[in-house]
């Protein structure tokens, strides 16, 4: 019998200067599949873990980008590679980290990321490279860090009335 | 991915039976809508009514398949949903389709011919 790739989770509390910062970490592997599940657990645990109603589709589009990137790039040909994402926030953002065990990002810098050109010809129309304008339209804040063999990512998206996107353009 | 389609006089009505067109299913979409126009009329409708989420891969297999059918057929969109129509927008693939609001506008241009 085949298995889904599932997403696992843990829940935690931690106390941070007498105050509770609920966090989640979800665990996968690395496959396209495994991220949609991932997402999909994700928005059902949504309210319940204290995160901002209304981010939710914004924050979904972030990390389904984020995470196909990862699958795709760091982790290719890694079907054993970790990928974890830790979600925390309150009403006003949500803070993610997503780290993994793959290669790192190619000169250790996040892709700029600037809009593909769809002034095109039908047939000269571009397929790809929206991921990550896309991650950088609708993110507030990005950071890359390579250590000890693990990417970091993380993201930052927060609440801002009237507006729909963020402001981690370049 | 499951594709229904429903011709409608000079045009095809392909409705995508699935919540999501994203890196999972991409690849999948690109065969299974290659296989269904393969006898379509020059105007085909992607209904995309039941669609709730689409990422860049589900966004690039939309223009494959445009491409696909170009250049003596043409794709336009029915029924985007809101999360849906945001990403054709702020990548401005929203300049690139004709996208109808329901299937009512998308049949009723074609009736009017």
């Amino acid at each position: 019998m085949a298995s889904q790739p599932r997403a696992s989770r843990l829940n935690s509390a931690i106390a941070l200067f007498g105050g509770m910062k609920q966090t989640t970490t979800y665990r996968l592997r690395p496959s396209m599949e495994a991220v949609r599940n991932t997402l999909i657990t994700l928005r059902g645990d949504w309210a319940r873990s204290g995160l901002p109603e209304g981010l939710f589709d914004r924050t979904e589009q972030v990390l389904a980008e984020a995470l196909n990137n990862v699958v795709e790039h760091a982790q290719i040909d890694r079907p054993q590679g970790v990928i974890e994402m830790v979600i925390s926030g309150g009403q006003t953002g949500v803070d993610v980290v997503i780290r993994d065990d793959g290669k790192p990002m190619p000169d250790l810098v996040l892709p700029s990321g600037e809009q593909p050109a769809v002034e095109l010809l039908t047939e000269e129309m571009p397929e790809g490279g929206f991921g990550w304008f896309l991650i950088r339209t609708l993110a507030d804040r990005l950071d890359y860090q390579r250590a000890e063999g693990w990417n970091h990512l993380s993201i930052g998206i927060f609440k801002d009335e009237g507006s729909d996107t963020g402001q981690a353009t370049i | 991915m499951n594709l229904v389609t429903e011709p409608h006089g000079d045009t095809l009505v392909i409705r995508v039976d699935e919540s999501r067109i994203d890196a999972a299913v991409a690849v999948q979409f690109k065969d299974a809508f290659r296989e269904t126009i393969e006898e379509a009329p020059e105007r085909v409708v992607l209904d995309l009514q039941s669609v709730e989420f689409l990422d860049s891969s589900g966004l690039g297999s939309i223009v494959a398949a445009m491409k696909l059918l170009a250049p003596d057929h043409r794709l336009e969109l029915s029924s985007l949903t809101e999360t849906v129509a945001k990403v054709f927008r702020l990548t401005r693939m929203d300049t690139v389709f004709t996208i109808h609001t329901g299937l009512d506008d998308a049949l009723g241009v074609s009736a009017a011919r």
